[in-house]
């Protein structure tokens, strides 16, 4: 597993007890409440949970070999009455070698993406991870995504923890 | 064109802007390939996008659902040819761009175009009134970012831009318009 380094906001979500990290978003009782229970994940067939976060549909287009990169979407949801931040995305470096939280903009006709430090998952707040808007990027793909291969991701939120998915590889 | 919610997904560009005089190099053959004019076959279209292959989002879902939209056409696919115009020359060699569109349009079905220099694709995306931007980067830096047009194009048999339609249209509502061009064009 390696995961990407995006400064502060991420080593608060490893390091789940960081005052500052926990300062950076929200200080309150409910927030320690959702760290704590962002310690037993779960994860389904697709989609996964920790604490207030349940993550659905997770999807990534299959790819042809000369790309090299992917796109995983999916759709989180918080049901906390605080909001949270996804910081932090990875896989096995048996998929991809980089991966990284991205942004399509398009502006006057022109599609342009970057990467991003976080995403904000409103509270009581659904976020769609789609085509061009945000997505996972995976970088330097070991091999293409094939059509019905799933395999593991992990996305973490400052708040709510690491949350485990299975993406599947569909053809649109 | 209307789509099943009576929206519509494009437009005619207007005045009528003639790209069958501009051509770039096809490399679908290889590096050395000869210059394809931006003009469809005979009674058919030819459907033109800009993009680049390590694309992860935009491009590939391009891609993928004018292929879709192509399979839903059936025979009357094979009216029409599809023409990517890499925007990325430094990174996309013939080889990546013919393995990328074989993926999408089996082998053999697409023009692989690649111009030889900037200047070159400048001259081409002026005329299409499309856009793309590499990022400046130290030489060597393989992870610069581009960007670039959403829009597909669509050209008729006498190089006319007949259409153009905005990222995020779907596969019926694409097989639909070219459907719809494709008649216009034998009436």
């Amino acid at each position: 597993m390696k995961e990407t380094t995006i400064g502060a906001a991420q080593r608060g979500a490893t390091k789940k007890f960081n005052a500052k990290a926990i300062a950076v978003v929200l200080v309150s009782v409910l927030a320690l409440g959702a760290i704590a229970a962002g310690c037993s994940s779960s994860s389904s067939s697709d989609g996964g949970s920790a604490g207030s976060i349940k993550v659905t549909n997770v999807l990534a287009r299959s790819s042809a070999a000369a790309q090299g990169n992917g796109a995983v979407y999916f759709t989180v949801a918080n049901s906390a009455t605080l909001p949270d931040l996804l910081v932090s995305a990875s896989v096995s470096d048996t998929i991809a070698k980089t991966t990284e939280i991205h942004e399509t903009k398009q502006a006057g006709g022109m599609m342009s993406m970057s990467p991003v430090k976080s995403v904000l998952i409103p509270a009581n707040g659904t976020v769609e991870f789609a085509p061009g808007g945000n997505h996972v990027m995976l970088i330097d793909l070991v091999s293409p995504l094939e059509v019905g291969k799933t395999f593991d991701m992990k996305l973490g939120f400052l708040n709510a923890g690491v949350v485990t998915v299975k993406a599947k590889v569909v053809a649109e | 064109m209307p789509d099943s919610e009576g929206n519509v997904q494009g437009y005619a560009p207007t005045p009528v802007r003639t790209v069958g005089k501009l051509s770039l190099p096809n490399v679908e053959t290889g590096a050395n390939g000869a210059a394809a004019p931006f003009t469809a076959p005979p009674g058919g279209l030819l459907v033109v996008y800009f993009g680049f292959v390590s694309c992860p989002d935009v491009c590939p879902v391009s891609m993928g659902d004018l292929a879709a939209g192509l399979k839903e056409m059936g025979p009357a696919a094979d009216k029409v040819e599809v023409a990517f115009v890499s925007v990325d020359i430094e990174r996309d060699t013939p080889e990546m761009l013919n393995q990328y569109l074989s993926y999408y349009f089996g082998e053999g079905n697409y023009r692989a175009l690649r111009a030889n220099d900037a200047y070159q694709l400048n001259g081409v995306t002026y005329e299409f009134g499309a856009q793309w931007n590499v990022e400046a980067h130290e030489p060597g830096d393989r992870t610069y970012v581009v960007s670039h047009t959403g829009v597909t194009f669509v050209v008729n048999d006498k190089g006319q831009l007949v259409w153009a339609y905005p990222w995020g249209t779907s596969a019926p509502d694409i097989a639909a318009t070219l459907n719809e061009l494709l008649a216009k064009q034998q009436s």
